[in-house]
């Protein structure tokens, strides 16, 4: 053998997939943050309803306390979280 | 003795009394047993049946102190000539040992009086309230009616009226020159003390005059003297600015000024020593402003300098603000703005000093320092730390730090600044005064305009040193990043928080992949260590090359990838070859070398396990890199010597081939392969030119986001708001990463309007009002 690899320092970004680029609620991207966090990520995580539509966790949870039926605000059908 | 009122025979009764009075204020020596009787006399005649005697009492004893007072008069002048101004010629001696006599026989006879002190003027005396609040009695009190004083504070009258009325100008002439004459040498202790005495008599003499208690004092004293010596200071004053230059003068005139201060407290009453201060300040400065300011510029500029005059001209200045801060903020306005002047100039002067290009961060960071430095202490040692001049200091840093030079469209300071930060944040600049220069560096942080800019140069060096390890110390780094946050606030740092983060949060994750193998009974066969990062939250450039890793390094990211992706859900990796690095060990060679590359880098080497060439082209097409990737990656390895180019690299020459260096040698044993950053994305170490202009576009669009936000932000509060305020706000509001141009923000005004979130008052152009 010539060379020898000893180790690796490997870089990678994540990023959410989503079926959108924006959210449907708060219209941000997904990429950024709801308009009540400072930080997207971690801080401000996805989720997907079990219709396939994805939103900021907190722009639903506030959308379905706001709303007398838990449905989808793009779809209309029952809302149910995916955890896939 | 009885207190019955009964008839008294007045003319009997007030004959006795009054050769007992003509003793009491010459001070003759009084038995007991007769003052007692004529103290018995006074509360006779007060209480006299069937009529009360008070009155005739008051107006005989009010004559005889005019005669009294007369013949004093008579004593008091001698043979003195009125018109003289020889303060020795005993005049002002007669009239305060004859001031002394009768104002101390007044007293007395005060006392034998104080049952119609008591009873007869008290009655007529106005109340406290009468006096505060004022009344029709008020504008009347001195002349309210004859019997409204005491006696003792009736002899005080007659005295002013009798004795210092007729000597009153004769007492000023005298008084004025004997203050003359003081201010040059000391008088003896007698004559001052008759000159004192004089004085203080004017102001005693009116003690009753609760309306204008200082009038005669004023009128006999003061004003005269202010007089003479206004013309006297003037006199001096232009001689002496004739005769000598400004250093001298102002020394002068402030031991001048000093010992005209102690004159004053030494003669006058109290209350003259601000009019005294003034009117010196007046003759002796105020009037030769137009020479003072004049050697402003000189004064400063020689003592800034490094030569044997500099402290000497760092005292003229203290005398020159001491001379003109009491006259206020036009006097001092030259010497303020020269302030600034200088150091402005000296500032752009050492930033054009001549210096290595690779050192220009710190050739900038370090004149500013030296700058700042200098100045705040001589500012603090010639003008006691003034707030006008630090602010004059801080607007020159803050013009010095953000110029220009020729044909730069933006300034480097913040460029260079984060390149300081970088170098001493890195391990191999770390200094043990690290801290201590990282420390200093935020003095000239603040003065930065564009500090987004400086934000997004930052961002792009930290983020190179927490991706490549290079950072000294994690404390150091985030202390620096509090710093910056305790200058500019949270979301001016809260990106760079972020990447602290990630990069705690991948090395919980490199510990459970760890696990994660260890479980599945998984191996990587090499080392391996990731960092996965947040997107966005990095300054890493955009669009990741494709690239085929060499088999060794393929299982590691696979089991990597398939690892995640079970941890979690809905994220998607996506691998930043360009920062991805290995380490490898050569065998080929005589002595084993250490290198570390980035992963093209890595592959490419491992191409040559079966050969010793390789045609460009082909490892090109291989490792499925674009043109431009290609020659950022090959370069550095044919550069250090390890592979030897036979033919045109860049070209599309298919004959050019790679040769691998077999008879390598180098003094190190761990070699570092660099690969210059991607030139659209990322400025980074590349030449300045295309990547600074590139940073501003980046941050003018950032800046337009900003204000059209903070205009939306403003409006929607304010609903109706004039152009004006509205520039004003929102210029406030950006103060701390940048400082906007007008036309940007309207430009950004008129985007809003387009986009309906305002519009222009009908009617009222100049002003704007909120759509909701
Ligand atoms: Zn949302
Ligand atoms: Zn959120
Ligand atoms: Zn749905």
């Amino acid at each position: 053998m010539k060379v020898t690899i000893k180790s690796w320092t490997g870089v990678a970004t994540w990023r959410w997939i989503a079926n959108d680029d924006n959210c449907g609620i708060c219209r941000m991207p997904f990429d950024s943050c709801c308009p009540d966090c400072k930080l997207p990520g971690d801080d401000c995580p996805l989720v997907w309803g079990a219709c396939s539509h994805c939103f900021h966790i907190h722009c639903i949870v506030k959308w379905l306390h706001s709303q007398p039926q838990q449905q989808c605000p793009m779809c209309r059908q029952d809302w149910k979280f995916n955890n896939k | 003795m009885s207190l019955k009122p009964r008839y008294v025979n007045f003319q009997e009764t007030w004959a006795k009394l009054k050769e007992t009075i003509a003793d009491v204020v010459a001070l003759q020596a009084i038995e007991r047993s007769v003052w007692n009787s004529r103290f018995s006399d006074v509360y006779a005649l007060c209480v006299a049946h069937p009529e009360p005697l008070a009155n005739e009492l008051y107006d005989e004893t009010k004559k005889f102190l005019e005669e009294h007072v007369s013949g004093l008069l008579e004593r008091v002048k001698g043979s003195s000539e009125l018109e003289s101004t020889d303060y020795n010629d005993g005049l002002l001696h007669r009239y305060v040992t004859a001031w002394r006599e009768y104002s101390q026989g007044l007293t007395y006879l005060n006392s034998l009086y104080s049952y119609l002190n008591l009873q007869h003027v008290k009655r007529l005396k106005l109340s406290d309230a009468d006096m505060i609040y004022g009344s029709a009695a008020v504008t009347s009190c001195v002349d309210q009616g004859p019997r409204h004083l005491e006696i003792g504070e009736l002899g005080l009258m007659i005295w002013e009226t009798v004795l210092i009325v007729p000597l009153a100008e004769a007492m000023t002439l005298r008084i004025v020159s004997a203050l003359n004459s003081a201010r040059d040498s000391n008088p003896d202790p007698t004559t001052a003390d008759i000159l004192r005495t004089a004085i203080q008599s004017t102001v005693e003499v009116q003690s009753y005059n609760v309306r204008k208690p200082m009038s005669l004092y004023q009128q006999l004293v003061v004003e005269p003297f202010l007089a003479a010596a206004s013309a006297h200071h003037s006199r001096r004053a232009a001689e002496l600015l004739n005769a000598r230059d400004v250093s001298y003068f102002m020394k002068y005139v402030l031991d001048g000024l000093e010992r005209e201060i102690s004159l004053g407290n030494k003669f006058l009453h109290s209350s003259s020593s601000e009019a005294v201060w003034t009117c010196y300040e007046q003759a002796c400065v105020a009037a030769h402003l137009p020479a003072l300011h004049a050697e402003v510029e000189r004064l400063l500029k020689e003592a800034c300098e490094d030569s044997p005059n500099a402290s000497e001209r760092r005292e003229d200045l203290k005398r020159m603000y001491a001379l003109l801060k009491p006259l206020g903020q036009n006097a001092l306005r030259p010497l303020i703005e020269a302030a600034h002047a200088q150091a402005a100039k000296e500032g752009l002067a050492l930033l054009a000093a001549e210096h290595s290009k690779d050192d220009a961060h710190t050739h900038f960071v370090h004149s500013m320092l030296s700058l700042h430095n200098k100045y705040k202490k001589l500012f603090a040692e010639v003008f006691g730390g003034a707030q006008a001049f630090i602010g004059a200091l801080d607007k020159a840093c803050s013009e010095v730090v953000n110029s220009r030079a020729e044909g730069e469209s933006t300034a480097r300071a913040p460029e260079l600044l984060s390149r300081y930060c970088d170098t001493l944040l890195r391990r191999k600049g770390s200094e043990r005064d690290a801290d201590d220069k990282l420390s200093a560096a935020i003095v000239v942080f603040k003065y930065i305009d564009d500090k987004d800019v400086f934000q997004k140069h930052y961002a792009r060096a930290l983020a190179r040193r927490l991706i490549h390890q290079l950072s000294a110390s994690m404390e150091q780094e985030e202390a620096m990043i509090n710093r910056l946050k305790a200058a500019c606030g949270y979301e001016f740092t809260n990106k760079l928080h972020r990447m602290f983060t990630d990069v705690a949060v991948s090395s919980d994750l490199n510990a459970k992949f760890q696990q994660y193998l260890r479980e599945n009974n998984l191996a990587t066969n090499t080392g391996f260590f990731i960092q996965v990062l947040q997107a966005g939250a990095w300054p890493l450039g955009g669009a990741m090359a494709p690239l085929a890793p060499p088999a060794q390094l393929e299982k590691p990211a696979r089991l990597f990838e398939s690892f995640y992706r079970a941890s979690f859900s809905g994220r998607r990796l996506a691998w930043l070859h360009h920062l991805c690095t290995g380490e490898l060990r050569t065998r080929y060679t005589q002595r084993l070398y250490h290198i570390n590359a980035t992963t093209p880098q890595c592959a490419l080497l491992l191409m040559f396990e079966n050969t010793d060439a390789v045609r460009a082209r082909e490892a090109r097409e291989t490792l499925e890199l674009p043109e431009e990737a290609w020659s950022r990656h090959v370069r550095p390895l044919v550069e250090a010597g390890l592979l030897i180019a036979k033919g045109d690299l860049e070209g599309n020459d298919e004959e050019t081939e790679l040769l691998l260096n077999l008879n390598f040698t180098c003094k190190r044993t761990k070699i570092r392969l660099t690969c210059a950053a991607a030139p659209a994305n990322q400025g980074g170490n590349g030449p300045g030119g295309a990547g600074a202009s590139s940073e501003s576009t980046h941050c003018d669009d950032d800046r337009k986001m900003y204000l059209q936000a903070a205009v939306v932000r403003i409006m929607k509060q304010r609903k109706i708001l004039r152009h004006t305020e509205l520039i004003q706000e929102v210029v406030a509001q950006a103060r701390g990463s940048f400082a906007p141009s007008v036309a940007m923000i309207k430009k950004c005004i008129e985007a809003l309007i387009d986009k309906q979130y305002l519009e222009r008052s009908p009617g009222n152009l100049d002003t704007y009002s909120y759509l909701a």
